[in-house]
């Protein structure tokens, strides 16, 4: 990845390469080019003191923003929930002021446009903008449709479409894909079309919202690919909102960091990472390695030897070793971190899956295939695997939304078969990804008492279950607050609460890292955790491997409906052979730890705490 | 769980055909067998339509899961117009055609054998129709269907914006399914068990997160569209599919279109009508 190692005078390469264009096909698009290369110093966008406030909305999204991106520039916008990043790209191509209306200060100016006096339709041809859902930007009903219309809503020549939506298709390596339908492909394809379909359209500027938040990891890597070809092929402007500050930290030539509406960084990559203890505060997730090192750097002995952060595990493990050479490094056995060796197979089993089958409806292949698991009282499980692996399939057989096609599910040792969902809800606690759709009543108290009321509770023990339950998620000043006015954290706390008021043994948490920031994951899984310190079995289901490595004590990694390897937490991490046949890969440090022990250090770990642990020790 | 028909790949003649064939098609058998009220008839029209089904590589069972579906909506149809029909009504003033009372007691609404016949033809009548139209649906893509009326003069921008909303209904189905698994894991019963009462009860459970899934996935695919350029300056759309009659489609506009005239000549001359099959059951 040459682009990573540099990329301060990448960027200037970039911004140089304005004369060097392959010639445009389209008249059309030649009239724009021409006017842009008559400027001689051009700024593609232009926010001049731009603070924005949706109708209804009590503060500004955005705030005083000053920013020029140049022609060329490859920008990552990060920032935690509610910064203002997604504004910022409603700017961009006039859907902020003229779809999402407001009060508007400021000026956005678009290759020296002033969005104000353009209409949604004119910029579109200038800024192509792909959102997060994939699903809800594909509305054609075969992928050359959905990558015409575009083309097609702007009038452009029927022979000129034909040829774009081939060179679209070669592009994003899709052929024979052409007429199947965008809602049957994987999220990785479906948002490799969006950004196929926007390119169609011929935008200088591209400007990506989240396009991986929603994906699972063979997903994320199939559209950073098509990104960096994007950046490759295409020499356009890019700007990314992602909070996959990880991979797409080589990518960048620049990095802005929003929060609550202003720019607090704006920089190369290695310069905004530098202030990595900022980017913590504010919730973000820099680099696994970068994190590290920036805590390292804390130590007297390492920081002399420090002069810079690394991006990469590469960077770092060079770095690291050459410190723990120096510094004669030699390994302590750090405690604290040793429950997570073994599975305890002592406890008392909670739910089991014995010889388990399942076919969904009206398939041949089947989902699930002879799935044998057990789990323990007290465990706190992570299943990781691909979309489609059947994490969600097998989980809800715990709970009775599914029935396996073969096999038994038993819950607490009893057969689940005959059991319906209302009551095995008691046993099994299920907590779905977006909290919006178990939201209904109109209070917080009415919806943690909604369960217990549903199953005819006596009215005392309502009353002390909201109370108890309330207090355990740090809601109870929340009780009467109705749950649509709370912000996403509460209403996501109040959902997890509805479910808890069964008092369920096990709490299934699915997918609290998709679609959500860094901070908001972390806070899920903290209050997981602490059920599960107060005795109850988590199982989570999640993309995210630093989180899992992190809190999970047992992994379950699931490929093709089987489960590849089912063991304790360091184990699996440690298995890199089945975790590449599953298309995952460790955390950073955990790679990090694996590489030393390449360059003869001993050093084995699950996070960024306990390999900075490893090392501050072994070194004094 | 598919709410809507789906267009399902294909190479065949009705495949290719130009949509504005198949729409005329519906249309002009639609209103032929309105017209007719006789059970072979209308019988014996639904029989090449099923042949040409199988021959594009429909299954038929796929083809007719839709009347599983609506089985109590058929029976119910049945049964009202049974009773409202002016041919059981007029058969009923001569005692020898009534074959049953549905209440024997009181002599109350009287079953008559040519009411029956009316009947059945009514039931037929109502199959065709759907069959047709889903078997257009099967064969023939949405966007298709859209440009078809855009050529019709329908507005562009709502023709699209149909074919938008009916490409979501399955994602809205998905979306359904899931709150409803969403509501049980708290201990909601859902509509398995219960009254009818609490049936109804258990609708706000959904209704809200149904609803606000909705408006944000409305908001969430207009902003989409409109940033994809949609509505900008639609007159002048292009649209990269090409319509164009081939022979098959001069043959088979002609058919409905005799198919009408024939209908309309016939019936008003008196044929077509339930009194033939009456005739052959009850008068040989």
């Amino acid at each position: 990845m040459t682009r990573g190692e540099n990329p301060g005078p990448q960027m200037k390469s970039r911004c140089g390469s304005i004369n060097t264009r392959v010639v445009p096909r389209n008249s059309l698009y030649i009239s724009i080019q021409l006017t842009v290369t008559r400027e001689p110093v051009m700024d593609e966008v232009l926010f001049e003191d731009v603070s924005f406030t949706y109708a209804g909305g009590s503060k500004p999204a955005i705030e005083h923003l000053n920013l020029k991106i140049g022609k060329g520039e490859i920008v990552l916008i990060a920032g935690p929930n509610a910064a203002g990043k997604t504004t910022l790209c409603r700017c961009l191509n006039g859907l902020v002021p003229h779809f999402f209306i407001g009060d508007l200060h400021g000026n956005v100016v678009i290759q020296s446009r002033n969005t104000r006096d353009e209409d949604i339709g004119r910029l579109s041809q200038i800024v192509g903008l792909v959102f997060d859902d994939p699903v809800s930007q594909l509305v054609c009903s075969s992928v050359s449709d959905e990558i015409a219309f575009g083309p097609e809503n702007l009038g452009i020549p029927r022979q000129e479409i034909v040829a774009r939506v081939a060179e679209s298709i070669e592009f994003l390596r899709l052929k024979g894909y052409e007429r199947r339908r965008p809602q049957f492909l994987s999220g990785g394809e479906q948002q490799a079309v969006a950004i196929g379909a926007v390119m169609a359209m011929r935008p200088s500027i591209y400007a990506l919202d989240e396009p991986t938040s929603n994906l699972d990891p063979i997903g994320s890597e199939q559209v950073i690919a098509v990104v960096k070809d994007l950046m490759k092929k295409e020499n356009k402007t890019l700007i990314i909102v992602s909070h996959n500050l990880e991979d797409l930290a080589t990518v960048a030539d620049r990095i802005i960091v929003l929060n609550e509406g202003k720019i607090i960084l704006d920089g190369t990559p290695r310069q905004v990472f530098e202030s990595v203890d900022i980017l913590e505060k504010i919730g973000l997730a820099p680099p696994q390695v970068t994190r590290l090192m920036g805590r390292l750097r804390g130590n007297s002995k390492i920081a002399s030897r420090l002069d810079r952060l690394p991006l990469t595990v590469e960077e770092a493990c060079e770095i690291l070793a050459r410190i723990l050479r120096d510094s004669r490094y030699s390994p302590k056995q750090v405690g604290r971190h040793v429950a997570r060796h073994e599975i305890n197979k002592e406890q008392e089993v909670i739910v089991e899956a014995e010889n388990v089958t399942f076919f969904y409806p009206k398939t041949e292949t089947p989902a699930l295939k002879d799935i044998n698991v057990k789990v323990y009282h007290g465990e706190f499980v992570a299943i990781i695997g691909q979309n489609g692996s059947g994490k969600t399939t097998l989980v809800k057989h715990f709970n009775g939304l599914l029935r396996p096609t073969k096999g038994t599910v038993r819950v607490k040792g009893e057969d689940a078969a005959d059991i319906p969902t209302w009551r095995l809800s008691e046993r099994v606690g299920y907590v779905f990804q977006n909290p919006d759709l178990q939201l209904f009543n109109t209070s917080v108290r009415n919806e943690i008492a909604f369960g217990p009321k549903s199953l005819k509770y006596p009215k005392e023990k309502i009353d002390a279950i909201v109370a108890d339950t309330a207090s355990r998620l740090k809601i109870d000043h929340l009780l009467n607050e109705s749950p649509g006015t709370l912000d996403k954290g509460g209403r996501q706390r109040t959902a997890i609460a509805a479910v808890l008021a069964l008092n369920p043994d096990v709490v299934v948490v699915d997918e609290p890292t998709t679609g959500q920031d860094p901070a908001m994951s972390r806070q899920i899984m903290n209050t997981a955790k602490q059920l599960n310190e107060s005795g109850k079995t988590i199982i989570t289901i999640t993309h995210n491997m630093e989180l899992a490595s992190e809190y999970a004590r047992r992994v379950i990694v699931m490929w093709n409906g089987e489960i590849l390897i089912d063991g304790p937490v360091r184990e699996v991490f440690r298995n890199s052979q089945a975790l590449r046949q599953s298309y995952l890969r460790a955390p950073q440090v955990t790679r990090l730890a694996q590489a030393l022990q390449g360059e003869g250090f001993s050093i084995d770990a699950l996070s960024v705490e306990e390999m900075f642990e490893q090392v501050e020790q072994g070194i004094s | 769980m598919s709410v809507i028909v789906e267009f399902l790949e294909g190479k065949s003649l009705l495949h290719r055909l130009d949509p504005r064939s198949k729409m005329l098609m519906w249309g002009a058998f639609t209103v032929g067998i309105v017209l007719i009220s006789d059970p072979i008839v209308c019988l014996a029209l639904l029989v090449p339509f099923v042949v040409w089904t199988a021959a594009s590589g429909i299954p038929l069972k796929t083809a007719f899961s839709v009347y599983v579906r609506v089985y109590s909506l058929i029976i119910l149809y049945g049964v009202v117009s049974l009773f409202l029909s002016n041919a059981n009504l007029a058969a009923a003033k001569d005692p020898a055609n009534i074959v049953v009372y549905l209440d024997p007691i009181h002599k109350w609404l009287p079953v008559t054998n040519q009411g029956i016949i009316w009947d059945v033809a009514m039931v037929i009548r109502f199959i065709f129709i759907i069959y047709v139209l889903q078997l257009i649906m099967f064969t023939t893509p949405m966007v298709d269907l859209v440009l078809g009326l855009a050529k019709w003069r329908v507005p562009a921008k709502a023709a699209l914006a149909m074919s938008i909303a009916l490409g979501f209904v399955p994602v809205f189905a998905i979306a359904i399914s899931t709150i409803m698994d969403a509501q049980k894991c708290r201990g909601w019963k859902g509509f398995e068990s219960g009254s009818p009462v609490d049936k109804i009860k258990a609708l706000p459970v959904l209704f809200t997160p149904v609803v606000m899934n909705a408006i944000t996935r409305a908001q969430q695919i207009s902003v989409a569209i409109e940033s994809r350029g949609f509505g900008h300056n639609i007159e002048k759309r292009t649209w990269t599919r090409e319509l164009k009659f081939s022979a098959a489609d001069y043959v088979v506009n002609a058919i409905s279109i005799i198919f009408f005239v024939a209908t309309n000549v016939l019936t008003s001359m008196g044929y077509g009508t339930y009194q033939l099959t009456y005739s052959l059951l009850f008068r040989s």
